[in-house]
């Protein structure tokens, strides 16, 4: 029995993530429809068919056969890509994607109906049937070995071969390397024992010489010595290709296994217990310099200093390893650009394409879950008021398609993502009129606000410029949200734009959720911690002047104006301070904002590990999560980004003078 | 897990006509919650306040290693406590619907195996408690333990938008 949910869930496994790359690949048949694509595809469907059918799924095994009849046509040049197949292969995916979610909840496909889909399929195959028609299995042979030759011809051009690091090759080019190398073999056996078939599939298949100068090169480029075959005698050949192909298909083999698919809820348990090690090590440090202090000179505390300096660094190390594991290429992310831009631009008749760039950098693999929503949303909004429809474009001087950037790249501890747009920008006058219709600024501040300001505007809650109200963007809901997710994250978003040019979205976020460095302040008794990558300098209240302008506090720093937030009074603590003498204003920002937090005392910095207040409380204004220090108290962390919005929000409802931007 | 304090009686029960209940004093009054549902009872522990929380939270609190809100369910009860903290006052930290929470209270009795026909309904009215809450009466010799709905009592988000 558990056998059985072991072979389920490794099908559910390998079936969706078949499903998602074929996604890609059905996408890019369209732009490039060439034999690689189609192959790759005809795979995918053939291995889900195979599977299914291994598992008693008939219904996705029937679907995929009617699919890889189709594609069969394809291969073999009988039948052109229309756009019509393209849809018809999309909504084959589509029809799987269910089945197979069916299959994960209920445990059986029935009941999604796709007999419609089948006539499709069955009426496209028909469409060019009059082609001749080759046998099945030698168009097979040459779709794959044009495959191989890619990949061989790839592999083996690049003078960096040998010294390429194994590593460096993707998953995939492993995976078409082996199964090259495999085929390739079993081409020569075949052709071994029936010398027949050698003229049959010489068109398509490397010839042995081929092969063997092929495998000849790969060694000496891989630094083996070898004795390079002649390859005047075909007949000869067979043998020593077929040995060497098979040593280096081993060793790339043993290199493909050095990654192995682990349950996600394993590498979450890890994650938590290294948080807990780094409390227990907190605790510990704690505790050893009560030592120090108590037995100065003993000889067991230098014993004892030396392993906790031993144990401070494993205990990093550990911890920064685990956090690896949870690394996930945003290709993940970007890659569902693609189909999502397609059927947009169909919908509203634009021609759209996409642009990946930094699909390789690494981001924390809760945070790409939780950027999904945002970015399907700003892409939305791309298509939809972004991009003009291909005549606007065309009068504009501009090429009929429009593009959308999707970028990302490291910066420091951070993941910087961008999605960019060449369309008509944004406009500051209309979203000025509409965040003064709707009272979200005053006047006075209107007039004072530059351009990049006001397009910043549109983050607001309740705003939206679409003067109609479309299907997918324009329900008045969408920045605001997708601020407020980029915002639970610890991120920053931003927009800038220029009529005409387009629209940039800039996406600033940690590289990791779990841990930050935290500067520990007391306010009226109690223990809070404000995450140091957000504050920006600590001054005493005694060094500087503070005047209050409109009701409102603010510190002069050399040349900026910074409002300022008594903690004791945002934190409601039981007894408030009123006078402002040997305090601290811990001067926090984000973007270009500057606030000043007045604290009462600075306690020092922290590693801490950052824990939610759990589902009971949600979400506390002010606070963005808690921390248990060394000794086992439970703290709260500021919630820096809240505070300097609310100060925004006031000052822009206010009308005041006071800057919190310098 | 989103099934009641009965619901779950009735699964977990061998007998099914018995219950397994941990008894606990409030104020004046004996109050019992299916034991299914505790994950522990502690002493009361160093709280931390959570400012700008509704008036129930009392605070966070470091459970080894996990951090649990406790919440003081007097006022919802319409029960009176004495807000002394003695040896006595414990914390009943409960998981209901995946959700940790502790509540406070006066004191912890034992656990009791109680006959389910004895449970009977809550009267529409009762003199101290509000009804609202509680899910049957238990009659016992010579005390009244007052069963109560965990999930409803607890569900103090969707209460506050009312109150």
């Amino acid at each position: 029995m558990d056998e059985m949910k072991e072979l389920l869930e490794s099908f559910l496994v390998e079936t969706r993530e078949i499903l998602e790359t074929l996604d890609q690949e059905i996408m890019s048949l369209e732009t490039n429809p060439d034999g690689d694509t189609l192959n790759a595809i005809f795979r995918g469907f053939h291995t889900i068919k195979g599977t299914a059918g291994f598992m008693g799924f008939e219904n996705i095994s029937s679907l995929t056969h009617e699919a890889e009849d189709l594609l069969n046509k394809l291969r073999k040049g009988e039948l052109e890509v229309t756009p019509e197949i393209i849809d018809a292969l999309l909504d084959v995916h589509q029809v799987l994607t269910e089945m197979v979610e069916q299959v994960a909840t209920q445990g059986n496909d029935g009941g999604i109906d796709y007999q419609g889909l089948v006539e499709t399929l069955r009426r496209l195959r028909q469409q060019q049937a009059e082609a001749p028609a080759q046998s099945e299995s030698s168009a097979e042979t040459a779709a794959v070995s044009g495959d191989q030759e890619r990949v061989l011809d790839k592999v083996l051009s690049d003078p960096q071969f040998g010294k390429r690091a194994t590593d460096d090759f993707t998953p995939e080019e492993y995976a078409l390397l082996d199964k090259a190398f495999e085929e390739i073999n079993e081409e020569f056996a075949k052709k071994e024992q029936d010398p027949s078939e050698v003229s049959e599939s010489k068109e398509s298949s490397p010839t042995p010489e081929e092969a063997a100068s092929a495998s000849g090169q790969a060694e000496a480029a891989s630094k083996e010595t070898v004795k390079t075959t002649p390859p005047a005698k075909p007949k000869a050949a067979p043998s020593q290709p077929a040995v060497s192909t098979k040593k280096l298909s081993a060793s790339l083999r043993g290199m493909a296994d050095n990654t192995i698919r682990v349950d996600v809820r394993r590498l979450e348990a890890l994650m938590d217990l290294s948080g807990e090690l780094v409390l227990g090590r907190n605790r510990l440090t704690q505790i050893t310099e009560s030592l120090v202090q108590e037995f100065r000179g003993h000889e067991l505390i230098k014993k004892l200093q030396e392993t906790m300096a031993q144990i401070n660094f494993i205990t990093t190390e550990l911890q920064s390893a685990i956090m690896k594991t949870r690394m996930v290429p945003i290709a993940k992310l970007f890659q569902r650009a693609p189909r999502i831009v397609r059927d947009l631009a169909r919908e509203f008749g634009k021609e759209i394409k996409v642009v990946l760039k930094g699909e390789e950098t690494e981001l924390d693999r809760s945070i790409i879950e939780e950027l999904v929503d945002p970015l399907v949303h700003m892409i939305r909004n791309s298509c939809d008021h972004g991009i003009e429809s291909p005549e606007e474009r065309i009068q504009a001087g501009k090429p009929r398609y429009g593009t959308i950037w999707l970028e990302a790249e490291h910066q420091e501890n951070h993941i910087v993502i961008r999605i960019r747009d060449d369309g008509r920008g944004l406009n500051a006058e209309k979203i000025k009129q509409k965040a003064l219709e709707k009272g979200l600024i005053s006047p006075e501040v209107a007039a004072q606000l530059g351009d990049k300001e006001i397009y910043n505007l549109i983050f607001l809650p309740g705003f939206s410029t679409a003067d109609k109200v479309t299907s997918v963007s324009g329900r008045g809901v969408g920045m605001d949200v997708v601020r407020t997710n980029i915002e639970k994250l610890k991120g920053i978003i931003e927009v800038d734009s220029k009529p005409g040019e387009g629209t940039t979205f800039t996406i600033k976020l940690p590289l990791t959720l779990a841990i930050i460095q935290g500067l520990l302040v007391e306010v009226q008794g109690e223990v809070y911690t404000i995450p140091l990558s957000s504050v920006i300098e600590v001054v005493s209240t005694n060094d500087y002047e503070i005047y209050t302008v409109n009701q409102q506090e603010v510190i002069c720093i050399r040349d900026d104006i910074i409002q300022l937030v008594r903690m004791d009074q945002m934190l409601n603590t039981p007894t408030i301070r009123e006078d402002l003498e040997d305090r601290y204003v811990c001067v926090v920002g984000f973007a270009e904002h500057r606030i000043g937090l007045v604290v009462d005392e600075l306690l020092g910095q922290k590693e801490i590990v950052i824990k939610s207040l759990g589902d009971f409380l949600k979400q506390i204004p002010g606070i963005a999560g808690s921390t248990i220090l060394g000794d086992g108290r439970v703290i709260l962390i500021i919630d820096v980004i809240e505070l300097i919005r609310n100060a925004q929000r006031a000052r822009l409802l206010r009308g005041s003078n006071v800057a919190t931007a310098s | 897990m989103g099934s009641t304090t009965t619901e779950v009686l009735q699964q977990q029960n061998v007998n099914g006509d018995t219950l397994q209940i941990t008894a606990f004093r409030l104020g004046k009054e004996e109050f019992g919650i299916d034991i299914l549902y505790i994950r522990e009872i502690i002493r009361m522990p160093v709280i931390t306040r959570v400012p700008n929380a509704p008036a129930y939270v009392l605070g966070i609190f470091n459970m080894r290693g996990k951090v649990v809100p406790v919440v003081d369910v007097t006022q919802r009860l319409g029960v009176m406590r004495n807000d002394e903290i003695t040896d006595e006052t414990k914390v009943i930290v409960v998981q209901v619907n995946n959700v940790l929470v502790g509540f406070v209270v006066d004191a912890v009795s034992e656990v009791q195996r109680i006959a389910r026909d004895i449970i009977v309904p809550p009267p529409a009215l009762m003199e101290n408690v509000n009804t609202k809450y509680v899910e049957g009466l238990a009659k016992l010799e010579e005390r009244l333990i007052i069963l109560l709905d965990l999930p409803k009592l607890l569900d103090l988000e969707s209460e506050s938008e009312t109150e």
